[in-house]
């Protein structure tokens, strides 16, 4: 995904510029050591309550990546038996289903318990990507800068699949993916992953929980992608500043900005 | 010698095919059918390749497959028409006469984030070593859904990557019986003079793959 960086001249989509804006990626790679994965286990559910069965699932390290589905219970049993540098389980495909990673840490065996599939927004449903200017899809709404340009990933993503879709993560069923150490209080599931924006996009989001008007929030973005060249890879990175509006109406980035399309949670500071 | 060791060439089209019905891919009930003109049709036809016996692991002699693909995609258009068949056999060197040392087989799913990140290096690596006598040959095998890749999934590949190196379909996963369906990457280091493997790697294991590549092409 790292040649997607902006100003590249490859990809149609990009918004015409005489002289493009250039951004770099900044690169989150780190020297780690390999862990033995043998096996890693888990149920899924659905929001209802259902079981999650066929789901697509991987555990992926930035080395190496074994991809598997529910089965017809909701249970993963994942058993790459490999070495991996920085496992993280990941479930939701990106698709149908928001993704979220799970950073698995270092023991050869593990059972993460109960994890919920967000299902994101029909298709139809989807924000077309204008050129520049505002781009909603439920609470959320980017900003895309009149001079800027944006790079889908069009290996993964369909022309008809390139709509920006949000969903609402519920913090207490996802405890694996958002830790409770990082104190977020909001979290998002966002398609087509892997866009990114140069120069990053503004962010804006409803105010749903009624946080004071003149609060500051910090708003962060997890790592998907293996190449870390945007985030850490299944780490949260922080990568904006926000602030309650005056009537208290949204939550809008100060400074900063959402540089790639990946799942998103906030705190406030 | 492994347990693949004692089938003979004539029959390794088909223990490729099948064997590796493990795989969701090869033998699936769901896997959507295959476009006849992606698969490398006629078989492979070279009579100068090592005999067998064949097998799938280091020391092993690799037996030859043919796919659909670019051979240099840097120098075509992405089309259709500028597919060829490539096989293993057209990197074998054994007089040293083509300058081939090494061959590096890679393989690659779009669904597989470390086979991206991978690819993100390959051209330079390609640039580097290619003069040296490493060919590079990387077979795509399915897309984002786990369903058999296209040449639209090839094209995109290779205008993402800027791909310089051979990169081919494998839709219905011949290289299935070297690592299953379900972990990408594979890499095989194969001594072109002898097509044996010379190391089995799964995953992106750049700290070994490229100082042994280094190492090798440095001996006479």
């Amino acid at each position: 995904m790292a040649s997607f960086g902006c100003g590249s001249e490859s990809n149609p989509t990009s918004s015409p510029s005489t002289q493009p804006m250039l951004c770099e990626a900044p690169g989150y790679h780190v020297e780690a050591q390999a862990v033995v994965i043998e096996q890693v286990r888990a149920t899924i559910r659905l929001p209802s309550g259902e079981l999650a069965a066929r789901l697509p699932v991987q555990v992926c390290g930035i080395n190496n990546c074994f991809v598997d589905d529910t089965d017809d219970n909701g249970k993963l049993n994942v058993t790459p038996g490999a070495a991996l540098v920085l496992p993280a389980l990941k479930y939701g495909d990106g698709f149908d289903f928001a993704e979220l990673a799970v950073p698995l840490g270092t023991e050869a065996k593990q059972d993460l318990g109960e994890l919920v599939a967000l299902p994101l927004p029909a298709l139809s449903e989807g924000a077309k990507f204008p050129k520049s200017g505002a781009l909603t899809s439920g609470d959320l709404t980017l900003h895309l800068d009149s001079k800027g340009s944006f790079e889908h990933d069009i290996l993964t993503y369909s022309d008809d699949q390139l709509v920006f879709r949000s969903v609402p993560v519920p913090l207490a069923d996802s405890p694996q993916a958002l830790p409770a150490r990082f104190g977020f209080e909001l979290a998002y599931g966002v398609a087509p992953l892997g866009t990114t924006f140069c120069p990053t996009a503004k962010l804006s989001l409803k105010n749903t929980s009624d946080w004071a008007p003149g609060t500051r929030v910090e708003v962060f973005v997890q790592g998907l992608d293996v190449s870390e060249k945007w985030a850490p890879y299944g780490s949260w990175l922080s990568v904006a500043e926000a602030r309650v509006s005056n009537d208290g109406s949204s939550i809008d980035t100060t400074s900063g900005g959402i540089p790639i399309l990946s799942s998103i949670a906030l705190r406030r500071k | 010698m492994s347990w693949a060791a004692s089938i003979t060439r004539p029959l390794a089209r088909v223990w490729f095919v099948c064997l590796p019905c493990v795989s969701l891919v090869s033998c699936g009930s769901n896997t959507p059918k295959i476009p006849p003109e992606l698969l490398a049709g006629g078989g492979c036809d070279s009579p100068n390749y090592p005999n067998g016996p064949f097998g799938t692991e280091e020391g092993d002699t690799l037996a030859d497959a043919c796919f659909q693909g670019f051979r240099n995609p840097a120098k075509v258009s992405h089309s259709s028409s500028s597919l060829e068949t490539i096989a293993f056999a057209d990197y074998y060197d054994p007089s040293g006469s083509k300058g081939y040392q090494l061959i590096l087989i890679n393989t690659a799913a779009v669904w597989c984030s470390a086979c991206r990140s991978e690819h993100e290096g390959l051209p330079q690596k390609n640039q580097e070593y290619g003069p040296r006598g490493l060919r590079i040959l990387s077979t795509l095998f399915q897309d984002a859904h786990r369903d058999p890749a296209t040449l639209s999934d090839l094209s995109t590949w290779v205008k993402v990557y800027s791909s310089d190196y051979a990169m081919v379909l494998d839709p219905d996963y011949q290289l299935g019986a070297f690592a299953s369906a379900e972990t990408a990457p594979l890499n095989l280091i194969v001594d072109a003079r002898t097509m044996k493997i010379e190391k089995k790697l799964l995953g992106d294991q750049a700290t070994v793959i490229w100082p042994f590549i280094d190492a090798s092409l440095a001996q006479p």
